[in-house]
């Protein structure tokens, strides 16, 4: 299969070959620029076109449609190639055309000597080194520059444009694009591709020991690049199976709650768990397919490369782009579920209970945490608002800390708020994920008995709840913090904290201005 | 090399006499005044022949009309003005003459 070029020459059309179509068109440029020097010169080129027009239409026939190289050759060695019309038409003008036959190369990639995208091909054309260097130059820097030389190359093969015509051949070799030159290309290729059949028809021949002893030379090379080949192969396999492997564990060792912990020896919440804490089972398996697919397939794919590399296979046009269609299908369904999760936080919502509060007779309060978890339960630490799981049961039961904060007061008398917090899909939702939540405590006297942790019920989603005590001290009372509270406690206004880091207990009494550490 | 281009140049001087012997006969066809000018192996290329019209064509020796040709478009007929063909007198002469002085120096010679 050729590809046709159509042209117009003195009102015919004709379909011509695109290798024969080079030909003519630097032959027809040629002439032009000779003859545009002498007077009367587009006349003569038109002159000319009309010439080769009518030996064109001789050449047509129902049975032959398109003109050949072979066509255009009859036309040049019929007008006369342009050297030998200038040697019979002009006696000085035939030096300064032959002036200049050394001209800069330009760089393309050469698609006849390519093995990716030609690109080593086209620098060793260009910087007249080995190919043979240039690769292995390539090849050590692939290996040495962890990924750099390979979007290197990329860019090169992206920007670097590839020699297709004969004419862009010629530029990339630095020859003259003339017609002798193009002449002489296409009819090296053509001998190449002969020789070439002549070679798989009939290995056994006279020159046999030349021809083997050649063979064999160009054995070694390919062998060589076949190991080295094979070697960036088997790279891509191990590369992409050690990666699946540990993607695998990441994803699905990790859930199973007993490998995490007894295995692998560290805790953490399960994925299939922790996305169970926030949506449906059906939805948090979904996301757990759509984000297998959208980190495994690329491994696959890189196994996959890998494994036709090493076989040498093509690859698979239709199961490329299935993998790709897939990849981005899974990317799409990930988002659109983080999409729809993330609607179930635009509301707010909040509980607030009012507590009024005794105090002893120097106008102290004393804070008193319950520790609600049992030594030796494990829990795991989760990074939303601080949350906290813990197991009862193998069943995880989300825990939260409180959080303490000191307020002045121009009431009379102490109180404290506890304010319990949530988002939801809508205000009333979040309103009631914020009641939801449960957090024990009592007043005894001037103790104010508080549990450390607060509670989601049973199979209650997270919608990022938290609870606050917001304590409310009028002037000149203080109150008395347990070491447990400590820690729960807001101390942005108390710069004394600082300074002593670990306290067991502490004392603070509330003034017009702010809270005071007066003792520990 | 040199030899050659003694050659060409012979050739080509006596080119335009011949083009102009041809056209005062019949007006012209390139094509067939090239024919005619191969069998006679006056001209190697037809691409020499073209600037060469055109340069007499430009000094007023020779003209050209359009004829409708029965394949393909108008064909470009050239023919011999009357001051082409008193300028194929001139050269008539100088034939003569340099024929004169070749065949005497051949003779001359023997």
């Amino acid at each position: 299969m050729k590809k046709t070029v159509s042209i117009n020459l003195n009102g015919l059309i004709f379909n011509i070959d695109e290798d024969a179509f080079q030909l003519l068109s630097v032959y027809i440029d040629e002439l032009k620029t000779y003859f545009s020097k002498q007077e009367a010169g587009n006349e003569i080129i038109s002159d000319i076109e009309s010439r080769i027009a009518e030996i064109f239409s001789g050449k047509i026939n129902p049975s032959k449609q398109v003109l050949n190289i072979a066509d255009v050759e009859e036309v040049i060695s019929t007008l006369g190639r342009v050297e030998e019309i200038i040697g019979d038409d002009s006696e000085e003008k035939s030096e300064s055309h032959r002036s200049e036959n050394k001209k800069r190369k330009k760089l393309f990639r050469d698609p006849e000597a390519r093995i990716l995208g030609g690109v080593c091909a086209g620098l060793a054309e260009f910087s007249g080194i080995n190919i043979l260097a240039v690769r292995i130059i390539f090849a050590i820097f692939f290996l040495f520059s962890a990924g750099f030389m390979t979007l290197v190359y990329l860019i090169l093969w992206l920007i670097v444009p590839k020699a297709t015509t004969v004419a862009d051949r010629l530029e990339m070799k630095g020859k003259d694009i003339n017609i002798s030159n193009i002449e002489n290309t296409i009819k090296e290729e053509y001998r190449d591709m002969k020789e070439h059949f002549k070679k798989m028809k009939n290995s056994k021949g006279v020159g046999e020991s030349v021809e083997r002893a050649g063979k064999t030379f160009a054995g070694a090379i390919n062998v060589f690049f076949g190991i080295f080949g094979k070697l960036i192969a088997a790279l891509f396999i191990a590369a992409g199976v050690f990666l699946i492997f540990i993607l695998a564990f990441g994803l699905f060792a990790s859930s199973s709650d007993f490998f995490s912990r007894e295995i692998a020896g560290f805790d953490m919440v399960p994925l299939p768990y922790m996305l169970q804490m926030f949506t449906s089972p059906t939805i948090s398996w979904m996301f757990i397919a759509s984000l297998a697919v959208v980190c495994f397939i690329p491994l696959i794919s890189l196994v996959y490369a890998g494994i036709t590399m090493m076989m040498k296979i093509k690859t698979s046009r239709f199961l490329n782009l299935s993998l790709l269609i897939l990849w981005i299908s899974g990317l799409a369904m990930m988002i659109a579920l983080s999409v729809s999760l993330s609607t179930h936080f635009i509301g707010s919502g909040e509980s607030v209970n009012k507590i009024s509060l005794d105090s002893d007779t120097s106008k102290r309060i004393y804070i008193h945490t319950i520790k609600t978890i049992p030594e030796g339960v494990s829990t795991f630490s989760y990074d939303v608002n601080n949350m906290k799981m813990y197991r009862v049961n193998n069943n995880l039961i989300p825990a939260g800390e409180i959080e303490i904060h000191l307020n002045y007061t121009t009431d009379s008398l102490p109180y404290a708020e506890i304010v319990k917090t949530s988002r939801g899909a809508t205000r009333t939702d979040a309103n009631q994920y914020a009641g939801n939540i449960s957090f024990g405590y009592s007043v005894n006297d001037s103790v104010f008995n508080i549990n450390d942790y607060y509670y989601l019920p049973e199979n209650a989603k997270l919608r990022g709840q938290e609870v606050e005590i917001l304590f409310y001290l009028p002037d000149g009372y203080s109150i008395v913090l347990d070491e447990c509270a400590l820690d729960r406690l807001d101390d942005s206004n108390l710069p004394e904290f600082d300074e002593f880091p670990a306290m067991k207990q502490a004392v603070i009494m509330m003034h017009r201005e702010g809270p005071e550490l007066i003792s520990r | 090399m040199e030899n050659e281009k003694t050659n060409a140049q012979m050739r080509k001087g006596v080119l335009e006499y011949c083009i102009l012997l041809i056209l005062k006969q019949r007006k012209s066809y390139v094509p067939d005044l090239i024919d005619l000018l191969k069998q006679s192996k006056m001209v190697v290329v037809e691409g020499t022949l073209y600037p060469l019209l055109m340069r007499l064509k430009n000094s007023g020796y020779l003209g050209y009309e359009w004829q409708e040709s029965t394949s393909g478009p108008p064909r470009k007929y050239y023919f011999i003005t009357p001051e082409g063909e008193s300028f194929l007198l001139e050269l008539d002469a100088s034939w003569r003459e340099l024929e004169e002085t070749i065949h005497q120096l051949k003779t001359l010679n023997n």
